[in-house]
C-alpha cells in the first residue's frame, strides 16, 4: 500500500523499521514532536524516545527478531488497518498481505544491510534524543521553577510581571514601521488580549491573598486551582510573546517587499479576506501560522465564553504568519517552495482531507477497528483510540503532502517542480511523510499531463529531473487510486484559478528577454496596441527559473562575467531585478485596479 | 539634439528594436504620465535614512569608508499605501518606482514637480541620466519646508525629460565607472570609488 510505493529496493531507513514493526506509534509521536520544534514535549514522550533508542541498540545484536513483541506486532497491524481504510482492503486480505510483506522483506534484505541501516537509525535517534533530552530538561527545569514560585505564591506575580513586559514590547512595536497595516491590527488585538489576561491575573492575585483566611483543607484545594491557572497563564503569555516576536521580525527593515506581495497576491486568488504577515526566523524551514485559530485554541483555556465571543469579533479576518528562514530572505527561487506551505493552508481552508477520506472518518475507523477479533487487545480501548489517532494523523500527513504538491504544481506551474527539485529534494528531508522520489514523480507526471513539455526547454529539464524519480510500477493500485482521488479534489479547488499553459507561453518568454537585457521582468508590452500590463507573479517566477536553467550563460556573456566571482555578482544582480519585478508588478496591478 | 515630444517618447517606449527602445517600467497609465515632453516618475518603496546619532564625519579618504557609509545609513521599505514622514531639513535617499533603461542615443534630466517644490520638497541634486543608463533613479529627498511632509510610494514625484544625442554614446553599461548600473532602489554613495582619491592620497 502506501509504504509499498517506496519500492523494495529503495526502502529508506525509516520505512524498513516501519515495515517490520519497530517504528511504533510512540516513536512517530516523538518524531512528530521533534519536527514541530519540541514545543509540546512531555515526559512520557521523552521516556518513550529513550526506550526506543535502547530497543534499537538491542535489536542490532539480535536481528531478525525471533519473536516479535505483541505490542510491536499490534502496532504494525493497526497501521495496516489504518492504511487499509484508504484502500478498502478486507481484513483477511490485509493479514495475508502483512505476512507476505514480512516474507518478502526478510528474503531480500540481508542481515548485514539491516545492521547498517540500524546503525544509521541509532545515530539519527541519538541526535533526536540528545536534543529531546536537552529540550526536555529545560522544559522540566522551567516547570520546577514554576512550582517553586507557586509554592511561594509568587507564580501569579511572575505572570503579571511577564504580561506587563509583553505590553511594553507591544507598545514599542506600535511605533515601528511595517509593510502593511496588518501588523498594527494584530498588535492592537494582542494588546487587548494582554489587558484581559492582566485583569484575570490581578483578580487571581486577590484570591491568592485571601487564601490564608480559609480553613486549611480549602486552602490546599484552592492553592491547587490557582497553581493550574497560573501555569496556564504563563504558557499563554509565552505563546503570545512568541507571536509578538514574530511581528517584530516582520518590520520594514528586514526584507524586501517582493516576498510579501507574492504571498498576498497568490493567496488572494483563493481567499479574499486573508491578511498576511511575513516574518523571518532562525529556523531553516518555511512554515505558516494561522493566527486566529492558534489564539482561539490557547485563549479558550484562559478566557470565559463571553470574552471569547468579543475577541472573535476582533479576529474576524484570517491572519497568516509565514516564516521565512533568515538566510534565505533574498532568495526568490524559494518563493516557489513557499507554494507547498500555501498548499497546506489552502487544503485546510477548503477542508480537503475529509473530502478525500469522507466515507472513512475517524469514528468510522474506530468502529472498524472494533470489528476485528483481537482478543488480547479488546480491553485496551483507550490504547486503540490513541493509536488510531496517531495513525490517522500519519495518513492525513501523507494525503496532505501529496495534495499540497499537486496544488502547488497547479498554482505555480513548472517553477514549483524546479524549486522542489533544487531545495526540497536535495535536502535530507526526514520530515516528508511521502518518499521524496515519489513526490518528484507525482509532480513531474502532473507537469507532463498539463502539457508544459510542449515547450522544448521544459521538456529537456524534465528529462534531467526524471532520472531521480521512482519507478511507480511498484506502487499498488490503491495508492494510485488515492492519488487520482486527490487530483480530482485539487482540480475542483483550482478551477479558474490555476496557472495555465497559455499564460505561461504568452508571458514567460517575453519576460526572459527582459531579464536577459537587465530589465526587471514585471511588465508585458503589446507592441501593436501600444499598451502594457503587469505580468503575473507566477510568470515572473517561471521566467526566472528558465533563465537560471537555460539562458544564464547569455547573460554572463552580455555582462562580460568570466570568473566565478563575476558570475556570482551577476546572479545577485539578477535576483534583485526579479525580486523587484514581483513588487512592481503587484503595485502596478493594484494601482490599475484602484484607478478603474 | 532635441527634446523628445510625448509622441516620440511613446514611439521609443514601443520601439521594436531593443537597442533603440526606451524602457520605463512600470507605466501605470501612459495617458496620464506622458505629457508636454516629459514623463512623470513615481516614488519607490525603498529609502535610505541617515542615522544622525552615529554620523560624525564623512571623509572619502578614510579607510573602510564603504562600510562606514553603510553604517551611517539604514535601508527601509515603505509598502504601497503606507507613508514616510519627512521632517523639516531631513535628508533621505529614495528612488523612482520605475526602472529606467536609456538607449545609447538618449540622455535624460530628472527634475522636480513644481507642486512638490512649492511645499519645500527637493527631489534631486544629481539630475543627469547618462545614455545607456539602466536602473532605478536615486532621488536625494530633502524637506526644505517648515512642516512635516508625508511621502507615499507610488506618488508622482519627478519628471524625466529626454534629449537625443548627436551621436550614439558607447553606453553607460560598458563604462568601468558605471557604479549604479542595474540598481533597483536607492544606493549608498560610492564616492570613494572615484579614481582621483588615489591621486590625492
Amino acid at each position: 500500500m502506501v509504504l509499498k510505493m517506496m519500492s523494495q529496493n529503495e526502502l529508506s531507513e525509516l520505512s524498513i523499521l516501519f515495515e517490520i514493526g519497530f517504528l511504533s506509534d510512540r516513536i512517530v509521536k516523538a518524531l512528530f514532536c521533534y519536527t514541530v520544534g519540541l514545543q509540546r514535549i512531555d515526559e512520557e514522550i521523552l521516556r518513550e524516545a529513550l526506550i526506543f533508542l535502547r530497543a534499537v541498540e538491542k535489536a542490532k545484536d539480535n536481528f531478525p527478531p525471533i519473536i516479535i513483541e505483541k505490542d510491536t506486532y499490534f502496532n504494525l497491524i493497526i497501521y495496516r488497518l489504518v492504511l487499509s481504510t484508504c484502500s478498502e482492503l478486507e481484513g483477511k486480505n490485509l493479514m495475508a498481505e502483512i505476512a507476505e510483506m514480512r516474507r518478502k522483506l526478510e528474503g531480500i534484505i540481508s542481515r548485514k544491510r539491516i545492521n547498517e541501516k540500524l546503525d544509521s537509525i541509532v545515530k539519527f535517534f541519538n541526535k533526536i534524543s540528545e536534543k529531546t533530552l536537552e529540550e526536555g530538561n529545560n522544559f522540566f527545569k522551567s516547570l520546577e521553577g514554576h512550582k517553586h514560585y507557586i509554592n511561594d505564591k509568587r507564580a501569579i506575580e511572575l505572570a503579571i510581571e511577564r504580561i506587563l513586559s509583553q505590553e511594553h514590547l507591544l507598545e514599542r512595536l506600535r511605533s515601528e514601521e511595517f509593510p502593511t497595516n496588518t501588523q498594527e491590527k494584530v498588535i492592537s488585538l494582542l494588546l487587548k488580549i494582554s489587558s484581559k489576561i492582566y485583569r484575570k491575573l490581578a483578580s487571581l492575585a486577590e484570591e491568592n491573598a485571601d487564601i490564608i483566611k480559609l480553613p486549611p483543607e480549602l486552602q490546599e484545594q484552592l492553592t491547587q486551582i490557582l497553581q493550574i491557572n497560573a501555569e496556564r497563564y504563563n504558557q499563554l503569555i509565552s505563546l503570545t510573546y512568541e507571536i509578538s516576536e514574530l511581528l517584530e521580525a516582520s518590520n520594514v527593515r528586514h526584507f524586501p517587499l517582493g516576498v510579501h506581495y507574492a504571498l498576498e497576491s497568490i493567496i488572494s486568488d483563493f481567499q479574499k479576506d486573508v491578511l498576511i504577515i511575513v516574518s523571518l526566523s532562525g529556523d531553516s524551514n518555511l512554515s505558516y501560522l494561522d493566527l486566529p485559530t492558534i489564539l482561539e485554541t490557547i485563549l479558550k483555556y484562559a478566557l470565559d465564553k463571553e470574552e471569547m465571543v468579543k475577541l472573535r469579533d476582533d479576529m474576524c479576518q484570517r491572519i497568516l504568519i509565514f516564516n521565512i528562514p533568515k538566510l534565505e530572505r533574498d532568495n526568490l527561487f524559494l518563493h516557489s517552495s513557499i507554494a507547498n506551505r500555501i498548499g497546506s493552508y489552502l487544503l485546510e481552508y477548503y477542508e480537503t482531507f475529509p473530502k478525500i477520506v469522507s466515507s472513512k472518518n475517524f469514528s468510522d475507523f474506530v468502529s472498524f477497528l472494533s470489528s476485528f477479533d483481537l482478543k488480547d487487545l479488546e480491553k485496551q480501548e483507550i490504547e486503540k483510540v490513541r493509536v488510531a489517532e496517531q495513525s490517522l494523523k500519519k495518513i492525513k500527513n501523507w494525503i496532505t503532502t501529496v495534495a499540497s504538491d499537486l496544488l502547488s504544481t497547479h498554482i505555480f506551474g513548472p517553477s514549483y517542480m524546479f524549486s522542489f527539485f533544487k531545495y526540497t529534494f536535495n535536502t535530507d528531508n526526514q520530515e516528508s511523510e511521502v518518499p521524496l522520489k515519489s513526490r518528484l514523480k507525482i509532480i513531474t507526471e502532473e507537469i507532463k499531463q498539463l502539457n508544459y513539455t510542449r515547450n522544448v526547454e521544459i521538456g529537456k529539464e524534465i528529462e534531467k529531473i526524471e532520472k531521480y524519480t521512482i519507478d511507480d510500477s511498484l506502487a499498488n493500485k490503491e495508492v494510485l487510486n488515492l492519488i487520482s482521488k486527490i487530483k480530482e479534489e485539487i482540480k475542483k479547488i483550482t478551477e479558474g484559478k490555476r496557472y495555465t499553459l497559455e499564460l505561461f507561453e504568452e508571458e514567460v518568454y517575453f519576460l526572459i528577454s527582459s531579464i536577459s537585457n537587465l530589465i526587471p521582468p514585471n511588465e508585458i508590452l503589446d507592441f501593436k496596441s501600444r499598451k502594457s500590463r503587469p505580468a503575473k507573479i507566477i510568470s515572473i517566477l517561471n521566467a526566472s527559473w528558465l533563465l537560471k536553467l537555460s539562458h544564464i550563460n547569455e547573460v554572463y556573456k552580455l555582462l562580460n562575467a568570466k570568473t566565478s566571482k563575476e558570475k556570482s555578482q551577476v546572479d545577485i544582480k539578477l535576483d534583485s531585478l526579479i525580486q523587484k519585478a514581483i513588487e512592481l508588478s503587484e503595485i502596478h496591478r493594484r494601482m490599475r485596479e484602484s484607478t478603474k | 539634439m532635441t527634446v523628445l515630444s510625448s509622441k516620440s517618447i511613446m514611439d521609443r517606449l514601443f520601439h521594436e528594436n531593443p537597442q533603440k527602445r526606451l524602457v520605463i517600467t512600470p507605466i501605470i497609465s501612459h495617458e496620464d504620465q506622458i505629457a508636454h515632453g516629459s514623463i512623470d516618475l513615481r516614488l519607490g518603496t525603498e529609502f535610505i535614512i541617515t542615522k544622525r546619532t552615529k554620523y560624525h564625519l564623512l571623509d572619502p579618504m578614510q579607510e573602510n569608508i564603504e562600510s562606514q557609509i553603510e553604517q551611517y545609513q539604514d535601508k527601509i521599505y515603505i509598502g504601497y499605501k503606507r507613508k514616510l514622514v519627512l521632517q523639516p531639513r531631513q535628508f533621505v535617499l529614495g528612488s523612482t518606482l520605475e526602472y529606467i533603461k536609456l538607449p545609447n542615443d538618449l540622455l535624460g534630466y530628472v527634475i522636480g514637480r513644481s507642486s512638490w517644490g512649492r511645499v519645500g520638497l527637493i527631489i534631486a541634486t544629481a539630475t543627469m541620466v547618462g545614455p545607456g543608463f539602466s536602473g532605478s533613479l536615486t532621488l536625494e529627498l530633502v524637506n526644505l519646508g517648515e512642516a512635516n511632509l508625508a511621502l507615499y510610494p507610488g506618488t508622482r514625484i519627478a519628471q524625466l525629460v529626454l534629449h537625443t544625442m548627436d551621436d550614439e554614446d558607447r553606453g553607460y553599461i560598458s563604462k568601468p565607472e558605471a557604479k549604479y548600473i542595474g540598481a533597483v532602489g536607492p544606493e549608498f554613495s560610492k564616492i570613494h570609488t572615484d579614481k582621483e582619491w588615489k591621486l590625492l592620497k
